[in-house]
């Protein structure tokens, strides 16, 4: 279990596409099997087809020992199912706060399942691909709600998802003092087994989660390093027109009439993610 | 209010549009009083810059007074007078703690797009593409500036808005270019391009002491505007050869330090920039690099390469032998211009600098559309634009 393990320590870069273990067990006992066989055949018949047939056993003992077949993971072929397979999304981000105040702070706000409930909920009313495949696993239920279940103090969260969760999930977030006075640097692992739709469709899965989890760390130190959710969401364009907008707002600014105005006294959870990305545009021709 | 927005390539309208409204603690509204075209807005205008949308309002140069304040801006009040620096910051990240103003970690709301690009995301900018946050500009009535309590500085004598409007952007970014020159006694300075950003580029090189200047251009309007003082010299790059040019004049030293104020929309002669011109207007390259090839080819050994002028994505055929053989240094990147705010403004009001020589035309906010085309052109000697709305 990765949980346990100093995150300094883990393996960076998981690729989700190329499991180590891609070929069944009943499948490993038989390359296990022929490659011994054809080994023993050809060292017992020696020949000019000797080193060719003990290249090849060489590979399928390889293949067999290590569960891993590289023709398979070439031709895309995993024979051992996603649902065997746990999927580990990290991501870290370095707040420039002292560990203590980090540590306090995420714990006093709930901050993950805030922010997780809310990333995901902001990126289903979006458009987009990315948003797109969120709202379908919104849709299907994929929500993550989960609960602490150890913490120590100054360090680290361990979480685990609820029963009714969506998602069965765990997870921990480090808090480990950045280098140099940079601040504290949060070091978030989440583990999942993919199931279902979240296995069927394990890659895209895997890539949105991955980046609701960084918006969410994005998020956080943007609200510890500055109190607020920078964001556009709500401000001017050439979008609207202004007799469209007054209509709707029937309210102009109180710095041209005497109307009330609101006051914005914090930021809004709701407005983040700051604002739906938008497609790439090089210029109308 | 009326806006000038963006509509697609060679197409700005003024339209009338929301007004701004806060939207968070640290926001505060401006009354625009006077506003300018930045050259870099045209790259926007031309097209060069991904990720605009249509509507978006344009404009990083602007100044005016404060009419609201969110809860959380305490130095502000309503009836400041302030400039605004194009770029956004929070003051509280670590490249703002250390002066790195544009590479603020926490104002650009479209980090991501950012990051995709370039691997990490700079600071939001005012009107400059929602790769760069998507804040509307202030070609405008109005304006949010998000982390008032930050950016902008308050003028609080009587000094005319056409003083010290610059300090949002060009004053700073001339002035950070010559910076970047680390200028020694008896240093030689190469200038490309002698548009706005040029002009105060040179303007700060002799500030900062340099023994002589050498300013590049092709439009003789701006090479004459470049002859501020007897130690500058000008080169139009049509009539000699600028290499060689520049190798005599330092009596084969070469220059110590060379400018790129002209970036990715360089004009040139020959066949390397025929090709530019061709990969530039089939898209097949997002920048053209004609001015940086000749300012790598001139610079003398040892010498430091600054560039002022803006590149979005990828370029072509950069002589990096070149580099690596004369063992440059390469200094670049947007202006960290709250930095230079206090500094520059003591200079214009110490009388050092009047930042307004630049301005040609004052026009309004509805000749806008105008205006850029002129801008885009050079047409009718235009150097520097403002406009009141």
């Amino acid at each position: 279990m990765t949980m346990n393990v100093p995150p300094h320590l883990l393996r960076f870069g998981q690729n989700v596409n190329q499991p180590a273990v891609n070929i069944p067990p009943s499948e490993r006992w038989l390359s296990v099997f022929g490659g011994s066989m054809v080994a023993i055949a050809s060292l017992a018949r020696r020949g000019p087809a000797t080193i060719p047939a003990l290249l090849g056993s060489g590979y399928l003992l390889y293949r067999g020992l290590s569960g891993h077949c590289s023709i398979n993971n070439a031709l895309n072929i995993n024979r051992v199912g996603p649902e065997r397979r746990t999927i580990t999304v990290q991501k870290s981000v370095t707040v420039n706060k002292p560990v203590d105040e980090v540590y306090r702070f995420w714990q006093e706000y709930d901050y993950l399942g805030r922010c997780m409930r809310q990333v995901q909920r902001s990126h289903a009313e979006t458009e987009g691909l990315g948003h797109k495949m969120a709202r379908l696993f919104d849709k299907a239920g994929l929500d993550w709600n989960a609960e602490v279940v150890a913490e120590r103090e100054n360090h680290s969260v361990t979480f685990q998802s609820n029963p009714d969760a969506g998602i069965a999930h765990n997870g921990s977030v480090y808090f480990l003092e950045a280098p140099g006075g940079r601040g504290t640097e949060v070091r978030l692992f989440l583990e999942y087994t993919p199931t279902g739709l979240t296995a069927v469709l394990a890659k895209l899965f895997y890539e949105v989660t991955a980046q609701q989890v960084k918006e969410t760390l994005r998020r956080f130190k943007q609200i510890m390093e500055t109190g607020e959710f920078p964001t556009n969401d709500g401000q001017t364009s050439g979008r609207e027109s202004a007799e469209e907008e007054v209509e709707r707002t029937e309210e102009s600014p109180k710095w041209k009439t005497s109307g009330a105005q609101d006051v914005v006294e914090e930021a809004a959870w709701e407005s983040f993610p700051a604002s739906d990305p938008p497609s790439f545009n090089p210029g109308r021709e | 209010m009326r806006a000038l927005c963006w509509h697609g390539m060679n197409d700005v309208r003024v339209d009338n549009v929301p007004d701004p409204k806060i939207l968070n603690p640290r926001d505060a509204i401006i009354r625009i009083t006077l506003t300018a075209i930045c050259g870099s807005d045209l790259h926007l205008y031309n097209g060069y810059i991904p990720s605009m949308q249509e509507g978006d309002i344009l404009g990083h140069e602007f100044m005016g007074e404060v009419v609201e304040v969110g809860s959380a801006v305490q130095n502000l009040k309503v009836g400041d007078r302030v400039v605004v620096p194009f770029n956004i910051a929070c003051g509280n990240c670590r490249f703002c703690q250390e002066q790195l103003w544009s590479l603020c970690d926490n104002s650009n709301p479209n980090a991501w797009m950012a990051e995709k690009m370039y691997g990490y995301s700079g600071s939001g900018l005012f009107g400059y593409s929602h790769l760069y946050g998507g804040y509307a500009g202030g070609q405008a009535e109005y304006v949010r500036v998000p982390f008032a309590d930050v950016g902008p500085i308050k003028i609080e004598n009587g000094i005319p808005d056409e003083q010290v409007l610059f300090l949002s952007d060009i004053f700073p970014t001339g002035y950070m270019a010559a910076e970047n020159c680390e200028i020694e006694p008896g240093d030689v300075v190469a200038i490309w391009g002698c548009g706005p950003v040029g002009q105060f580029a040179i303007r700060s090189a002799l500030l900062m002491g340099a023994e002589m200047v050498v300013a590049i251009d092709d439009i003789p309007e701006r090479l004459e505007m470049a002859k501020v003082d007897g130690r500058v010299d000008t080169l139009h790059f049509a009539e000699v050869d600028v290499v060689e040019a520049l190798k005599e004049i330092t009596s084969g030293r070469g220059p110590d330090a060379c400018i790129d104020a002209v970036g990715m929309e360089a004009h040139g002669l020959g066949l390397d920039y025929a090709y530019d011109r061709v990969k530039h207007a089939a898209r097949m390259q997002t920048d053209r690099p004609t001015a940086l090839r000749q300012v790598i080819q001139a610079c003398g050994k040892g010498g430091i390469v600054s560039i002022p002028g803006v590149y979005g994505g990828f370029i072509d055929k950069v002589p990096m032998g070149a580099a690596f053989a004369k063992g440059l240094t390469f200094k670049m990147g947007q202006t960290h211009v709250q930095r230079y705010l206090r500094p520059l403004l003591e200079r214009i009001e110490d009388g050092s600098i009047d930042p307004s020589f630049v301005i040609t035309h004052h026009l309004d906010l509805e000749d806008g559309p105008d205006a850029y085309s002129a801008f885009n052109a050079k047409d009718g000697q235009c150097v520097k634009v403002v406009m009141r709305p």
